[in-house]
């Protein structure tokens, strides 16, 4: 006999970014919920893992793409907020709306997660090869494409070359039948809904097949050569995937801070400052593009960026690189379904259900020398690419 | 700090009478008021940072002669140096021809120095030179761009060509120049004699005024409420006065018109101004806004149209419900007809299905607007200034019935109507 779910219909005031779980059980999805207030809305965000095979990189990003226009029209026949997002760790759903209209919201939370029509995979698939081939018939598209394989822990949530032409019907189906099982999402709500009527909104959500298809073994595709360009100018970039071990506070403002630096950089050549998740944590990289003649200053520049990054760490752009960071969270944070998606995402990584306090409170005391430290730490760990 | 910019307090005596007044199942709430103007605190537990709204009701339309562009220089001076304010994250000012608003969104240790800043014109006079500076480089960037001249001919329209109200928002370079330190505390002192709003939306436990928050203020929109009389909102028979003065059946006017200005420019712009009947309460004036804007924007969206928008205006002889529209020159006939016919567009719907639905749009649409600290002190601000009353959005929405905006629609004035562009059907009546 299943077991009932557990369950908790207060909604106590209390710290807005931490999460409580309210219900879990089997057959049903884990239930945590953020402190509302008082307000007349509610949102919910549905998350559910992903874990591709390296030959199914890319039919995450697919199922996320026919969610959001499965759910387009019944939105805006609401006017309700709605998201979807292809995260590191799976697919997040999310909608936002009067708390009048719980069913509805709940109903559109349903249409996302459902069951794909296979007859529109292939639209999305063309759609992501083209932003592939857009990066590969471009210099710093190549760099930047070589860079994030290279560095990729797992399968890379955008595809590569050499998956996304395999994505068929069957294959993205698969996926779907195989992740979208009630009982590995969460849902985060924040509002005024009491947690049976949430339970009661859930059921038969994602797939009801009991036969979970086996997920797929097997050599990963072989990525092909990216093809020649006719380029005049040269580009480079180099990437460091060392701060996947430390704390999430340091990346950004390292970040920040790495970004002055390319920004400030003597020279005559153009250069950015990139950021992403790796599959298991940020990977800062730097990109850039010069004439022949003056390669030589670009190289010399991304070379040199780890100890001008440092210098700047040393001096008033540290403080400046926190309050950015601040700025940017608490913005975010402030919108409800930013809220949300950044507790959601904190918790959907394992940080726990207080990351994003911790966070803000880690930020508040974070060092110049835990900064340099973390530098010190990714020397001598560059991924070089270059195109010419 | 300017005198009358301080002490926005309410004697908690006062604020105990005003909640004896309240009637249980109101669904507005009257703010305290000193002779300063309104203040109001709300709590928001979900909220992580604070929105302080300062918003006063004199616009470009009270520059002095000679000196226009000065509230807007002004409003920028103030937002440059509100966000060197440590612990500020971000400053947004909305400036037209009646109204001056600074949102400041801050963490709530920074709450109290950005509600002092606030209320500074030391602070203010700090980012002067900067604005200034920067409001001479725009003039070299928009000098050749026709959306002053529409901005200016459409003003005109509605408000009489030579009327303060028609002149230039941003001024000229002319008049930019003759703007100094002096003019700028001169017209800052000039704005706290009109009717303010101060309002803070901010989490619990981070210093809220408790004079500016008593218990029958709604900590949001749709808590308990109170309603108690505010004489300088309400006229002598109880009946919701207008802010200009106009008595209820007045319009801002009462004869249509027509502009057509031919210029050899890529698109053609379109303003169109209804006058509002001024009994026309905020959330059916509101809703129509939306409906109309639903009309302007369809999904999928109209090909030729480059940008559309619906917004209320306040004029001095009343409110105008302005639509503008941009369109490639090939559509701006039927763009111009559809608009003029809208308030005969909009009937009361066959279907209560449809209804249901839009007005369930609308409520989404005013709610989801609400629920962000920084959106929603700017709404209770303006609210305050227009009515004295904070509304119960959520309650309002509801009571809203089938006929009501077609009624509203139908009880719009006669438009008036700017066409700007190249005339491509010959309808410019000039040789």
């Amino acid at each position: 006999m299943a077991e009932a779910p557990r369950t908790d219909t207060t909604g106590l005031p209390g710290d807005p970014l931490v999460a409580t779980p309210v219900a879990e059980g089997p057959g049903t999805p884990r239930i945590l919920r953020l402190p509302h207030g008082d307000g007349p809305i509610v949102a919910l965000r549905m998350f559910v893992p992903v874990d591709e095979t390296p030959a199914e990189a890319g039919g995450g990003w697919i199922l996320a793409r026919l969610a959001e226009r499965r759910i387009a029209e019944a939105a805006r026949r609401l006017g309700a907020d709605v998201a979807v997002r292809r995260t590191p760790d799976g697919v997040s759903y999310s909608v936002a709306g009067p708390r009048t209209d719980f069913d509805y919201l709940a109903y559109i939370l349903r249409l996302a997660t459902s069951q794909p029509d296979p007859s529109f995979v292939g639209d999305a698939r063309r759609e992501l090869q083209t932003a592939l081939d857009g990066l590969l018939e471009t210099g710093p598209g190549q760099v930047e494409l070589a860079l994030r394989l290279r560095t990729a822990v797992g399968a890379p949530i955008a595809g590569t070359p050499g998956s996304v032409p395999g994505l068929s019907a069957a294959a993205v189906l698969d996926l779907w039948s195989r992740t979208h099982r009630s009982d590995r999402m969460t849902l985060l709500v924040s509002g005024s809904v009491a947690t049976p009527l949430l339970l009661a909104s859930l059921t038969e959500i994602g797939a009801a097949d009991p036969v979970v298809p086996v997920r797929p073994s097997g050599p990963p595709p072989v990525q092909p050569a990216p093809p020649d360009l006719q380029l005049i100018r040269r580009f480079t970039g180099r990437a460091w995937s060392g701060l996947r071990d430390m704390d999430p506070v340091v990346a950004p403002v390292l970040a920040r801070l790495a970004a002055e630096a390319v920004r400030t950089a003597p020279g005559d050549f153009e250069a950015r400052l990139l950021l992403w998740n790796g599959g298991s944590g940020p990977v800062l990289a730097a990109t850039g593009v010069a004439f022949p003649a003056r390669f030589a200053e670009l190289d010399a520049a991304l070379d040199g960026l780890l100890s001008k990054t440092a210098d700047l760490a040393r001096g008033d752009a540290f403080t400046r690189a926190v309050e950015e960071v601040r700025r940017e969270w608490l913005l975010e944070l402030a919108d409800p379904l930013g809220r949300l998606h950044i507790v959601g995402s904190a918790i959907d990584g394992g940080e726990g259900f207080d990351a994003v306090r911790r966070r803000l409170d880690a930020l508040d005391s974070l060092s110049p020398a835990r900064v340099i430290e973390a530098i010190e730490g990714l020397r001598g760990t560059a991924t070089r690419v270059t195109v010419r | 700090m300017n005198a009358r910019g301080r002490g926005h307090r309410l004697p908690l005596s006062l604020v105990v009478a005003l909640m004896v007044l309240c009637g249980p199942g109101s669904v507005s709430a009257q703010s305290p008021r000193t002779a300063d103007g309104h203040r109001v605190d709300l709590v928001d537990s979900a909220s992580v940072l604070v929105a302080t709204t300062l918003s006063i009701s004199s616009g470009t339309a009270d520059d002095p002669l000679r000196s226009e562009g000065l509230t807007f220089i002004l409003a920028e001076a103030h937002r440059i140096s509100l966000e060197d304010v440590p612990g500020v994250l971000r400053v947004e000012t909305h400036v037209d021809r009646s109204t001056l608003t600074w949102t400041v969104l801050s963490t709530p240790a920074a709450a109290d120095a950005a509600l002092r800043s606030l209320q500074s014109a030391d602070v203010m006079l700090r980012g002067l030179p900067t604005a200034i500076e920067e409001a001479r480089r725009r003039f070299v960037f928009t000098a050749t761009t026709p959306t002053a001249e529409v901005e200016a001919e459409a003003a005109g329209l509605f408000a009489g060509f030579g009327s303060p109200w028609s002149r230039p928002l941003r001024g000229t370079p002319e008049t930019v120049s003759t703007i100094d330190a002096r003019a700028a505390r001169d017209r800052w002192t000039d704005l706290f004699e009109h009717e303010t709003a101060l309002v803070r939306v901010a989490p619990p436990d981070t210093g809220l005024d408790p004079a500016a928050s008593p218990d029958g203020i709604p900590p949001t929109s749709n808590a308990d409420t109170v309603d108690t009389v505010l004489p300088s909102a309400r006229d002598s028979t109880g009946a919701d006065a207008d802010p200009f003065g106009a008595t209820a059946t007045e319009f801002a006017w009462s004869t249509p018109d027509r502009l057509r200005i031919t210029r050899d420019v890529t698109n053609v712009w379109i303003v169109a101004g209804f006058p509002i009947p001024s009994d026309l309460d905020r959330t059916t004036r509101d809703h129509l806004l939306h409906r109309i804007g639903e009309i302007l924007d369809p999904v999928p969206g109209d090909p030729g149209t480059i940008g559309a928008g619906a917004e209320v205006i306040h004029l001095p002889a009343g409110d105008v419900l302005v639509v503008r529209l941009t369109t490639l020159p090939f559509a701006a006939a039927r763009w111009e007809e559809r608009i003029r016919s809208l308030p005969s567009g909009i009937t009361p719907p066959f279907d209560p299905e449809f209804f249901r639905w839009e007005r369930r749009r609308f409520r989404a649409h005013l709610l989801l607007q609400d629920a962000s600290a920084g959106p929603r002190s700017r709404r209770v601000a303006r609210d305050l200034l227009e009515t004295g009353a904070v509304r119960a959005l959520e309650e309002e929405a509801w009571e809203l019935a089938p006929d009501d905006l077609a009624d509203a629609a139908g009880r719009l004035g006669p438009p008036r109507i700017l066409v700007f562009g190249p005339d491509v059907d010959g309808d410019d009546p000039r040789p």
